[in-house]
């Protein structure tokens, strides 16, 4: 019987889902990457996919194989894949997803499945509360929460009182909204007015418009990439004249060029990899930087984007856990993925592209205030704010 | 004030930018009647492509575009019969081609001026307009609306994966043609919206110009309608259909240069830009293109106030009003019953006999042994397959349970609905409020005020189920009772709107988690077979929900509701005059889709345990129809088909290219699945289902008894009671009277011959008669009842039964169930007995009686014959014995003779003798005079939209009026 339905099960889903478990048989220590290379998302999962790809593939003796899947944005998608990856292909570890839903979506399925998560995605909530079901995942980006945090100091330091936000209606600009409400009470900055914005909108002039009547001393763009130059541009283009904050969903050599002049004056907490060369040179993390942007430039001919190093990042995590996991266990067995987890959390003083980790059971980010800098851009160009 | 004016500067430049793009739209649509869904495509890969060549590159897309030209170059060069042809395709697929690629090979290196790099990016894209027609549409020309919008969306497929893998994810700004504002009084407009208004009026001036006064512009418009007048003309639908994808080209790209400056464009940026654009069309009407662009600039502006209003719901605001313009413009621009253009296009006759082998195979699967073997497979999938495969066949489950509704709509009904997937969660947003953790129960009662509910912790999941149900069949009364009533066209674009809304909905309302969406949902407590994971176990409950579903709609299919639902679809003046209340019927076929769409979303809810509103947007809701279109939308078979290929294309693209490692250059999975759709569409007619029709259990067509009839029904009028009353009737179109106080009567038991010249008003009489128009002036009273105010069905309820000119019939189905429709009114069995299969004796009845008019009218020996292969002259005698099924009391018969043999016409002379003998009333139009002379008591004569002679035959053929009209002395 079991053969019949075996025939009809293969009648049915095709040759391909069987090759692909024929060929991923062979290597030694498995690593899963979640990433949203196609759709809306495509500018944050390219160059996470490409990350992942450049990534050793010999860790402590032991050959690794990364299986890559795209999950176009979708988080559906990405539980799919999550749970192909881990029935299927039996992996020791998980890099990704690329957004904050497709990370919250996965979340229940990797703790049941006891295998350790390396998110690359910018929410807290994938590790905050740390509770049972995030017992198992970490997060490799800067917590939205630092880089607010840094953002308003600084806001206060320049004496600014009121401040709105215009961010993205979608999860990312939720998430955003969510943190920056208790930052900004607990410096005393009201947030005067909260508009939303979508990223393939051809317009925010009426949302800036309507900004501009509340009168704000600053108002902060929570958005990404091009959604990003389209906030700044209309609000310089209105006349806009406080001060403008990003967030590190700006910080690229692209938001500069396609803003143009509009873009001077623009301030923004981020990685430090943006401003990699005006690093100190006993900063521990330009080294780790320059080498990922110079190994990244050489197989694809442009500079990598600050996405990109979150999964590198995560890959640089397990490159010092694997070796301590594989002294108690074999690759591919409970046994192998539980000391990895424990392994991840007792990661100390790793250094990756975009800060230093120290992980805790209550800090599965483990970045401090070396994993994010101010930053203005001046002539034409992000640079780090003296 | 000012405020006003900023906002409405700049809804005015963004809907300048619509504006264009709904041109090419139109202009599409009226030629080909292809959708243009990949508008938005063309205006990418122009923004791009200029951004690459400013940048000194040369776009990839120029080798591609030259490529793909070369290829159906080399093609039509082999298979072209004469010289001129060989020399038109070189000249056309790999010269001009062939030279745009060395233009750009050679200038983009030497940094030409602005203009030259803006006229290179335009000639680069605009070829790939042709290019898709020749490859996608040519061969489909003559599909339905429908078939072209699903390849539409299979050809964005591909331009879609193709402009990540050629331009990458990042998005880019092109240098404006002129920076700076220019000053008028207190505002300062910039420099490069001017350009957008200056370039889009010039345009609109051009194309109204051209389509007016040109010999080609004229001949292009006329191909859409009228393929032999184009042809007439020296323009073959072919060339028409080219020239308008080209021409559409060029305004797509001339719209991406326009915008690049002032917008971000991704290599995705173009499909909502285009959406956006396709409402404006369809809100000015979607003919005129004028009008269009106006349309495409009040949605402009009225965005712009919107998100000045409220930034979160803008988008629910923008498309929640285009329903009730819709509505209004749809219920405004035809009165009276739909037009019939079928968006959906016709059903089919099914392929013919299959051959033995297949008879043979279809005996096997669907004997005793054959379903047994088959139940057993489907009982054992779960332990022959890895969790991976399960997942799959769960979700082929889940899609199939909505895409059997997607058929019955669709399909079936012809009622195009892309909004199924917003059902879908409403069923899945349901559960995890009702049956996920507290927290998102009492956040949920806290919100909307119901404190004390607090701390309760939801209900049972099963209970869920319950809810969620009800709360669908609210919503989908309520959007089905405004949307159903608009017609062909407007109904698929107010379902996309309303699908956007709902999305929108779901994703900026606290109340539901907004974008992020709702997790840590509870599983359901199954644990059986205990020795199965989860995935597994949810297998068999989705299973036999499944196969409920396929048993219910067959079963409601198969009687008289299902007879009514097979009518709706392009056939609602029939529908009407049969007696059904079609907007009702509708409404009802609607919520039994949207229901199985719920129940699909609660079993995904359960599986997924994570709801967010991506899973639910217009894109997912278009998967649907798309999958049932592929399978073969006709056949409730192709559901289960339509959500298999598509499913597994999916995972095994996804495996293929995960296995090579090619994926990682781009999104290979996304081109090669719209590929395979576009070339499934070139060779098959019906979706993949008509592979496999001949595998189906044969449908047992429907028989009857031979017991004796049962004509309680029949009310006996008694002669000479005054049946229909027509008091001075007029009616005119613009300033053509058709009908001039016309008066006359028909009584039971007599017939009366209505005749005159073409164009004397007959048939506008049988309309207003009949309902489906209204006379301006006068009364049409029957049984003593003035119908003017009254539906078709309502008139129908009165006793009356017609016949049409221009045959309706259900093509694919056999004459019988033909026939057994016309006794809709004599039924009573509504769905739910329908479905449950309780209708079976009034069933045996209805066939009783529609096989015993058939025997009356001659055509016993042809009931299982679909009607589509009947001598049209005997498809008029099966109207008639349609009509004889209902047992009405007024008969009105329009033109029965026309095609009929001699014996024919006198065997149904005899029958309508009969009749009236009997007490019926008859009112015949007829050409044929023999056929009248010998049948009629009394002869109206009209010409020129009055009554010019009245009497019996001899005082009519007296008449000089009538020899004037006739003989013209």
């Amino acid at each position: 019987m079991n053969k019949l339905t075996k025939a009809i099960t293969l009648a049915t889903m095709v040759a391909g889902a069987s090759l692909a478990s024929v060929t991923s048989a062979m290597a030694d220590v498995k690593i899963g990457v979640m990433v949203s290379s196609t759709g809306p998302a495509a500018i944050v999962g390219v160059p996470q996919k490409n990350s992942a790809a450049i990534l050793p593939t010999e860790i402590g003796g032991e050959k690794v194989e990364y299986i890559i899947l795209d999950d176009g944005g979708k988080p559906t998608e990405a539980v799919n894949n999550a749970k192909r990856l881990i029935s299927e292909y039996n992996v020791d570890a998980l890099l990704g997803p690329s957004l904050s839903p497709n990370a919250m979506a996965v979340l229940n399925f990797v703790a049941e499945a006891k295998t350790p998560m390396l998110a690359a995605v910018g929410t807290d909530a994938v590790i905050y509360p740390a509770d049972e079901r995030r017992h198992w995942t970490f997060k490799t980006a800067q917590a939205n929460r630092l880089i607010l945090q840094i953002e308003i100091d600084n806001m206060a330091k320049n004496g600014i009182k009121t401040l709105a936000l215009l961010r993205l209606n979608d999860s990312l600009g939720e998430e955003w909204a969510a943190s920056l409400e208790p930052i900004a009470k607990a410096a005393g900055i009201e947030v005067v007015a909260e508009e939303r914005f979508l990223r393939n909108d051809t317009s925010v002039t009426p949302q800036v418009i309507q900004i501009m009547a509340k009168k704000p001393d600053a108002v902060l763009v929570a958005a990404c990439c091009g959604a990003s130059v389209l906030a700044q541009t209309s609000l310089v283009e209105r006349n806009y004249k406080g001060t403008i904050y990003q967030t590190n969903g700006a910080a690229s050599d692209e938001f500069t060029r396609q803003s143009g002049k509009a873009a001077e004056g623009a301030l923004m907490a981020a990685g430090p990899l943006q401003v990699v060369n005006e690093l100190a040179d006993d900063n521990p993390i330009k080294k780790v930087a320059l080498d990922y942007i110079a190994l990244y430039e050489k197989t694809y001919g442009e500079r990598p984007s600050t996405f990109g190093s979150n999964i590198y990042d995560g890959g640089i995590l397990l490159q010092a856990a694997i070796p301590v996991a594989l002294k108690t266990a074999k690759p591919g067995t409970a046994e192998f993925r539980a000391a990895l987890r424990d392994a991840i959390e007792n990661s100390k003083d790793v250094v990756g592209t975009q800060g230093i980790f120290n992980m805790t059971p209550d800090n599965h980010n483990g970045m401090d205030g070396r994993a994010a800098v101010m930053m203005i851009v001046k002539d034409g160009h992000w640079t780090l704010l003296k | 004030m000012d405020i006003a004016l900023l906002l409405l500067q700049d809804g005015m430049t963004t809907g300048a930018a619509y504006a264009l793009l709904a041109l090419s739209l139109v202009l599409v649509f009226v030629v080909s009647r292809v959708i243009l869904i990949q508008a938005g495509e063309y205006v990418s890969y122009a923004a791009l492509s200029l951004t690459v060549i400013q940048s000194g590159n040369v776009p990839f897309l120029v080798w591609i575009m030259a490529g793909v030209s070369a290829i159906i170059g080399v093609h039509d060069i082999i298979r072209a019969q004469a010289g001129v042809a060989m020399l038109k395709a070189a000249l056309f697929w790999i010269a001009i081609p062939g030279a745009i690629l060395v233009a750009t090979l050679l200038l983009v290196p030497l940094d030409p001026p602005a203009f030259v790099k803006v006229l290179l990016a335009l000639a680069i894209v605009v070829p790939m307009g042709p290019a898709w027609y020749r490859l996608a549409y040519r061969r489909i020309a003559r599909s339905s609306t429908l078939v072209l919008l699903i390849v539409s969306m299979a050809v964005q497929f591909v331009m879609g994966g193709v402009g990540l893998a050629v331009f990458g994810p990042e998005g880019s700004r092109t240098e404006p043609f002129s920076s700076g504002f220019l000053e008028i009084g207190s505002f300062s407009i910039p420099a490069q919206s001017l350009w957008i208004f200056g370039v889009t009026a010039a345009i609109i001036v051009a194309l109204v110009l051209f389509f007016r006064f040109t010999m080609r512009g004229t001949a292009l418009r006329a191909a859409a309608h009228n393929p032999n007048g184009a042809l007439l003309m020296g323009i073959s639908p072919e060339s028409a259909g080219q020239l308008s994808f080209g021409l559409a080209a060029f305004l797509c790209a001339v719209t991406g240069v326009l915008i690049s400056p002032i917008l971000t464009i991704y290599y995705d940026t173009g499909f909502i830009i285009g959406l956006k654009a396709f409402i404006g069309a369809v809100v000015g009407g979607f003919v005129s293109y004028p009008l269009a662009a106006v349309g495409a600039l009040g949605i402009g502006i009225f965005e712009s106030f919107a998100a000045f209003a409220s930034s979160a719901y803008k988008e629910v605001i923008v498309f929640a009003l285009v329903v009730p313009v819709l509505f209004l413009r749809s219920t405004l621009s035809h009165k009276g019953v739909d037009l019939e253009e079928g968006f959906a296009g016709e059903v089919k006759t099914s392929a013919g006999a299959s051959s033995p082998l297949v008879r043979r195979i279809r005996a096997m699967l669907w004997s005793p042994w054959g379903i047994a073997v088959i139940a057993l497979v489907l009982l054992c999938l779960p332990y022959g397959m890895n969790q991976t495969q399960q997942i799959s066949v769960n979700y082929i489950l889940l899609f199939t349970m909505v895409v059997i509704g997607v058929c019955l709509l669709t399909g079936i009904a012809g009622q195009v609905s892309f909004g199924q997937a917003a059902f879908v969660g409403v069923g899945a947003y349901t559960a995890a409020i009702i049956a996920g953790p507290c927290a998102n129960w009492d956040n949920f009662v806290s919100i909307i005020g119901l404190d004390f509910l607090v701390g309760s912790c939801g209900l049972p999941a099963w209970s869920s189920l319950l809810v969620s149900l009800i709360l669908t069949t609210i919503i989908a009364v309520f959007l089905g009772a405004i949307t159903l009533r608009m017609r062909s066209h407007f109904l698929p674009i107010a379902t996309i709107s309303w699908a956007i809304c709902i999305y929108y909905f779901f994703g900026s309302s606290d109340l539901l988690g907004g974008f992020s969406g709702l997790t840590d949902l509870q599983p359901l407590n199954l644990n059986f077979p205990s020795n199965l994971p989860y995935e597994g176990q949810l297998y068999y409950p989705m299973l036999v929900v499944t196969i409920l579903f396929f048993a219910v709609t067959a079963n409601l299919l198969n009687s008289r509701t299902g007879r009514g639902i097979r009518a709706l679809h392009s056939r609602t003046v029939l529908a009407e005059s049969v007696g059904i209340a079609t907007i009702n019927l509708k409404v009802k076929v609607f919520v039994i889709a949207a229901l199985m769409a719920c129940v699909s979303g609660w079993f995904y809810m359960q599986l997924q345990r994570f709801v967010s509103p991506e899973s639910f947007s217009l894109l997912a809701g278009a998967k649907y129809l798309f999958m049932a279109v592929v399978g073969g939308e006709h056949h409730l078979a192709g559901a289960l088909l339509g959500s298999s290929l598509v499913e597994v294309l999916n995972k095994s693209f996804q495996a293929f290219f995960t296995w090579t490692s090619l994926g990682r250059f781009g999104d290979f999975e996304q081109i090669l699945f719209g590929a395979v759709i576009v070339l499934v569409f070139q060779f098959t007619r019906g979706g993949i289902a008509q592979f496999f029709v001949g595998l189906l259990p044969s449908q047992k067509l429907a028989r009857a008894s031979g017991k004796p009839l049962d004509h309680s029904h029949q009310e006996s009028v008694p002669k000479g009671t005054v049946l229909l009353d027509i008091c001075n009737i007029s009616k005119s179109f613009g300033g053509l009277k058709a009908l001039n106080n016309v008066s006359f009567q028909v009584k039971a038991g007599e017939v009366v011959a209505l005749i005159g010249p073409n164009g004397a008003g007959k048939s506008t009489l049988f309309n207003a008669v009949s309902g489906i128009s209204q006379a301006n002036t006068g009364d049409v009273l029957i049984r003593e009842t003035a119908v003017s105010s009254l539906s078709p069905h309502d008139i129908s309820a009165l006793g009356v039964m017609r016949t049409f000119q221009h045959v309706k019939l259900l093509s694919d189905r056999s004459v019988l169930e033909n026939v057994a429709i016309g006794a809709y009114r004599r039924g009573k069995s509504g769905i739910l007995k329908s479905l449950l299969r309780l209708d079976r004796a009034e069933e045996q009845r209805t066939l009783d009686m529609a096989y015993h008019c058939l025997v009356r009218i001659g055509l016993q020996d042809t009931a299982d014959t679909p009607a589509a292969e009947l001598p049209l002259g005997q498809q008029r005698l099966v109207e008639v014995a349609r009509a004889l099924a209902a047992e009405p009391a007024l008969l009105l018969l329009d033109e029965p003779a026309a095609g009929l043999r001699y014996q024919e016409k006198q065997a149904l002379a005899e029958v309508l003798r009969q009749l009236r003998d009997e007490g019926m009333g008859i009112l015949v139009v007829e050409h044929d005079m023999a056929f009248v002379m010998g049948l009629a008591d009394r002869v109206v004569v009209m010409n020129f939209g009055e009554k010019i002679a009245e009497g019996t035959t001899s005082e009519v053929q007296s008449n000089p009026l009538v020899r004037e009209a006739y003989l013209g002395a």
